[in-house]
């Protein structure tokens, strides 16, 4: 009998424990990477990702996961080792999280290190090896580089297909602001100091689709896996 | 000791039982989040708004909400504003097809729409296609229908106000009542193309030689679907690849 309740009691542990885990993130925000995101400073064309420094932009992660690294394609390399990229996760809102704050980031990473061959690239979020947890709700993709070159380009990912889907919020830094990188907390927000949570950090949803190469043309956020 | 054992038997057995008889539909958390879901993707198609043929609706299935959530808008990109009249009605909205959110009134019930809007009213909340651009001039071309709206996010909200959309399988609807269809009838951007379509579990595209699962409407989405026009009990009119497309739009 006692055996029995040996059993039982392990039975009922067991289901808590299972129901009470997180599931490991595998989640693409934008399926489509049909076309060419271009990771540059430069506002010109202004569909760049990374205009200004930064540009982060919206999408919704409907459920709890634990996360340990991203995935992209890489379309062309930047072997420029001055040239820096840097992406992240930030938490915009609908959930329990901190608004605005850069949840993880793969660090700054040079050319070389960010895009180290012509095939789906695996980075690790710093600090993550053991996962880092996500929370339900709307995060901005964020996309941090210095580079501004144009001969050879910066480097350019796999992205949202043109026209693309609609984003929660599509965002950039303003002009003259020359910090790029991301921190995470507790010093700051995790966002370059002049990309404060007032502005241009959105306060309510905000549906932007990139619309072209011409005026009006909104940054295409690279397609990633987060895992 | 017995007496535990029997406690944890109980317990054990009342779990086993719980867990195989169907549950309650749950009644809306005032904690669950907003929505943001994107019905489709856009590849630049051109994608009419419901229809090729007269009555005409599409619908497409498969739009999976994992969690339950609320939902007061939608934004879709418009690509094209019916010229042919003023007065054609259009609807865009999203049925339950299974899940969780069938508990309360079963598949195929209408949980959003907007309702049957006019192309163009005047008025910009009883709208399909508001005057969307910036200037008097431009303004003036879209009151006459002239003014193709490409690329122009489109926002609309829905009748029900803020709705609680329960987890399950969705299907999205469009429907417009602009005769004769085609040419001239309007259109937004989305998926579309022999390479660029987007793969969905079914297409379901009434017409007059199909079955007329809705009959002459006032343009506005019935409230729910017979079962035979869901897929039809069988393949769908259109299979996932071809037209007509769908829409991107933004649920949230």
């Amino acid at each position: 009998m006692n055996k029995l309740i040996l059993a039982l009691v392990w039975v009922v542990f067991a289901a808590l424990s299972v129901s009470a885990q997180t599931m490991e993130c595998a989640f693409t925000p934008w399926p489509s990477g049909e076309a060419v995101a271009t990771l540059s400073a430069s506002t010109a064309p202004p569909n760049n990702v990374g205009q200004n420094g930064v540009t982060i932009i919206g999408f919704w992660l409907p459920y709890d996961c634990m996360t340990t690294g991203v995935a992209f394609n890489v379309v062309t390399q930047d072997a420029n080792p001055s040239n820096m990229y840097d992406i992240g996760l930030v938490y915009w809102g609908n959930g329990t999280g901190t608004a605005g704050q850069l949840v993880v980031h793969t660090g700054a990473l040079s050319g070389p290190s960010f895009t180290p061959n012509l095939k789906v690239v695996h980075l690790s979020w710093a600090g993550c090896a053991q996962g880092c947890a996500l929370s339900a709700g709307i995060y901005g993709e964020a996309i941090g580089t210095n580079c501004t070159s144009t001969n050879p380009p910066c480097a350019q990912l796999s992205g949202d297909s043109d026209q693309g889907l609609i984003y929660a919020f599509d965002v950039s830094n303003p002009p003259n602001n020359p910090t790029w990188n991301f921190v995470i907390p507790p010093n700051g927000n995790g966002l370059p100091a002049n990309f404060s949570t007032s502005s241009p950090w959105p306060t309510q949803v905000t549906p932007a689709a990139y619309t072209g190469t011409g005026a009006g043309g909104s940054p295409k956020p690279p397609t990633i896996l987060i895992y | 000791m017995k007496i535990i054992s029997v406690i944890f038997l109980l317990v054990f057995v009342s779990a086993c039982s719980v867990s195989s008889t169907p549950a309650p539909p749950p009644p809306p958390p005032p904690t669950a989040p907003n929505c943001f879901i994107n019905v489709s993707w856009n590849t630049m198609s051109h994608s009419y708004v419901g229809n090729v043929v007269y009555p005409y609706v599409l619908i497409q299935g498969g739009i999976n909400i994992p969690v339950g959530c609320y939902t007061s808008k939608v934004t879709f990109l418009a690509s094209f504003i019916d010229n042919v009249s003023p007065s054609d009605r259009l609807d865009i909205g999203l049925y339950c097809l299974s899940g969780p959110c069938t508990a309360n009134n079963g598949a195929n019930q209408l949980f959003v729409h907007v309702g049957g809007l006019q192309v163009n009213s005047g008025e910009k909340a009883t709208s399909f296609f508001p005057c969307l651009v910036s200037t008097p001039t431009q303004e003036a071309t879209c009151q006459t229908g002239q003014q193709s709206a490409f690329g122009t996010l489109n926002t609309l909200s829905w009748t029900e106000g803020t709705t609680y959309l329960p987890p399950g399988n969705y299907m999205w609807a469009m429907d417009d009542t602009c005769n004769p269809p085609g040419a001239g009838c309007s259109q937004g951007l989305g998926e579309g193309g022999t390479l660029h379509s987007q793969m969905f579990p079914f297409k379901y595209f009434t017409n007059a030689t199909a079955v007329s699962c809705i009959q002459q409407n006032m343009g506005a989405l019935p409230s729910s679907l017979p079962s035979s026009c869901v897929g039809n009990g069988g393949p769908p009119d259109n299979w996932a690849l071809q037209a007509p497309h769908i829409i991107a739009a933004a649920v949230y």
